[in-house]
């Protein structure tokens, strides 16, 4: 229960804005490369509560600028590129291209290097980039993401699938190397233990799982500063994630797949997503307006939610459900809710280091040479004893020295 | 305040009095939503505590008018009653009746007639507050037997003595080569707005490299010292862990 000046405090993001301003510290993602096609020049760009278009400039590179907009047209809103007109005399924002996506620096000063993350570290071939829209604040958007409990309930499936057909979907593969589906863990253990650790790229979040017979369920998963989140989607792949604000009330999700063994097989994983969402504004085909297709007959039998196989669908109504920005005075977290609220504590510390000057003390900027942060580790393992930290530990080693690009941590 | 009360051992000296106690440095979440001393009071029951130094940072709080203490938190919150304590160092401690809040800290109420000149102790937390702190263990049967820790200390500094040397000596005297302190707070005045320029004597977490203490010190009575709780911050201790805990306070 926080008031209302409280609550925009820490979701508003426009120009100015306290927590705006804490996001303009760091790369955003802005576009997917897909969006960019053939030999096209401009793309619209709705990012930050601005109207932006990214330009390919003669030297082959990209910059965003902004672009002449309507206030009445939509918050994710695709002009044809040929009707977009440049404001002359706007801001210039560099732009980089990294794993199939745009990165915007929209912030003061020099931008910071990127950190060393799998997904920047992976080769072109093990990672697929993809983008969904939320009708919603970017916050609450994120903090689902740092609660490791939802998942045993918004996400549960009530009958197993065969792991063999797992790929490229969330939790559907087996628990590291326990003949147990993922979806089964999360069905029969919902209440896991939460541990909340600082690190240097935001926070670390183990959630643990006392199963029969003295195992451990260990689910390792990360929130990086400011608004991106790391978890594990099968033995395979990694997800990470960032939560990019168009304006208060609308988001972008932005996912970089990465795949340790294989290389990513990107036409199924484009095929599997496109299936859920339509071009050019990657709005997703289940929405508010249809009910998210919610079929009571499936809630029944087959999901908690009654709103499909897809866990975004899940994610997306849960989310959009708090209205365009979460009425934090009607809030009441709890103890699971650890994460979250060591989260609102270094959001609030950023917010106060950025007003009163002292942007160093910012995670990942300053002093600290962000190049040699890698991983996160991000998991699901078996522990056997009570040292779930080493099975954690080791689970992770093993998927990464059995990797053909360097994952060394 | 008593020594006994926060199960000190024998001081080691008597100018500047060094007492080794069963201690440590701790992270937890306060719960929100209850009044701040009944969440603190669980969470010295959780830690098995006495008495703690404990420091809240960025954390929301709401002052309900005419909600009892043993009322539960209404549904929504309403603008009037709503602020944010920036930063508040608080030494609880258990008493016959209940639970001694005192401190100092930098608070402000979105309404300003919310003012007043102490933080009252029933005021409640808007969310679930992740705190540190230095916990002194309550004295039970199953911890008097073993060794004290020796990572935490509880020191008394006569008035009028230069702080930081007496700190340094104690530090000295423990065999760390550095420590931090809070305390120096006069103990049952209650929750205080910190001022801008504090009184050199009260501590909220500096941290002082072993030294000796020059110059006589005399001792003063118990009603005339300061007292502090120092936590090891040394980097060659045995409690790596501790230590890890220690300077993230
Ligand atoms: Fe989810």
């Amino acid at each position: 229960m926080i008031s209302e000046k409280l609550n925009n405090q820490i979701t508003q993001i426009g120009p100015q804005t306290p927590a705006g301003e804490v996001l303009r510290r760091y790369w955003q993602p802005a576009a997917l490369v897909d969006e960019m096609q053939g030999s096209a020049s401009k793309l619209a760009v709705n990012l930050m509560g601005e109207r932006l278009v990214l330009l390919r400039n003669d030297a082959g590179g990209f910059v965003l600028t902004q672009r002449v907009a309507s206030p009445d047209e939509a918050p994710a809103h695709f002009p044809d590129p040929e009707s977009i007109e440049i404001v002359d005399g706007g801001p210039v924002y560099p732009v980089v291209e990294k794993k199939g996506i745009f990165f915007a620096y929209m912030g003061p000063g020099e931008a910071p290097e990127f950190p060393n993350f799998d997904c920047f570290r992976a080769p072109d071939s093990h990672v697929f980039a993809f983008k969904g829209l939320w009708e919603c604040n970017w916050l609450q958007a994120l903090e689902v993401g740092i609660d490791p409990a939802h998942a045993s309930f918004l996400h549960r499936f009530l009958q197993d699938e065969d792991p063999a057909d797992s790929y490229g979907k969330q939790f559907r593969d087996k628990a590291a190397n326990l003949d147990m589906p993922m979806t089964q863990v999360l069905r029969e253990y919902p209440r896991p233990d939460i541990e909340v650790e600082e690190t240097d790229f935001g926070l670390k979040i183990t959630a643990l799982r006392h199963m029969a017979n003295d195992l451990t369920h260990v689910r390792v998963t990360n929130q990086i500063f400011p608004q991106a989140i790391c978890i594990p989607m099968s033995r395979e792949m990694i997800i990470t994630q960032w939560h990019v604000p168009v304006d208060d009330q609308n988001c972008y999700w932005y996912t970089m797949f990465t795949s340790f063994s294989k290389p990513v097989d990107k036409d199924v994983m484009r095929e599997q997503r496109l299936k859920e969402h339509r071009l050019p504004d990657y709005a997703p085909l289940k929405n508010r307006r249809n009910n998210y297709h919610y079929n009571p007959d499936e809630q029944n039998t087959l999901t908690y939610t009654g709103m499909g196989l897809d866990i975004n669908v899940h994610d997306q109504w849960a989310v959009e459900g708090l209205g365009p920005i979460q009425d934090r005075t009607r809030e009441h977290l709890g103890r699971g809710d650890a994460a979250i609220v060591r989260y609102r504590l270094m959001l609030r510390k950023a917010i106060k280091a950025v007003e009163s000057k002292k942007e160093a003390a910012l995670p990942m900027r300053g002093d600290v040479d962000v190049s040699r942060i890698v991983g996160p580790l991000s998991n699901d393992a078996i522990a056997t004893t009570k040292d779930w930290e080493a099975a954690s530990w080791q689970a992770d080693m093993q998927r990464r020295s059995e990797c053909p690009w360097d994952a060394s941590v | 305040m008593s020594l006994g009360r926060l199960g000190l051992n024998r001081p080691l000296t008597s100018s500047v009095d060094v007492c080794r106690v069963r201690g440590r440095a701790f992270e937890d979440i306060l719960d929100g939503y209850f009044p701040l001393e009944e969440s603190i009071r669980q969470l010295m029951a959780r830690q098995g505590f006495a008495s703690a130094w404990i420091t809240l940072l960025h954390a929301p709080v709401m002052n309900i008018k005419g909600l009892a203490p043993t009322d539960p938190v209404p549904f929504s919150l309403r603008k009037t009653y709503a602020g944010m304590i920036e930063r508040m160092d608080v030494f609880a401690r258990a008493t016959g009746e209940g639970l001694q809040l005192d401190g100092v800290g930098r608070w402000f109420w979105l309404d300003p007639r919310d003012e007043a000149p102490r933080f009252a102790p029933t005021i409640r937390l808007g969310e679930p507050a992740f705190v540190r702190g230095i916990g002194v263990d309550r004295d039970h049967p199953e911890t008097a037997s073993g060794q004290p820790a020796n990572t935490t200390a509880c020191v008394r500094v006569p008035r009028g003595t230069a702080v930081a040397s007496a700190l340094s000596s104690a530090v000295h005297e423990l065999g760390w080569t550095s420590g931090r302190a809070w305390g120096g707070y006069p103990l049952t005045s209650g929750i205080q707005p910190a001022h801008d320029a504090q009184e050199p004597h009260v501590l909220t977490g500096e941290e002082f490299t072993a030294g000796r203490l020059e110059g006589i010190v005399q001792a003063g009575e118990a009603s005339d010292m300061h007292s502090y709780v120092l936590v090891d911050t040394s980097p060659d201790q045995a409690e790596k862990e501790a230590l890890e805990l220690a300077r993230l306070l």
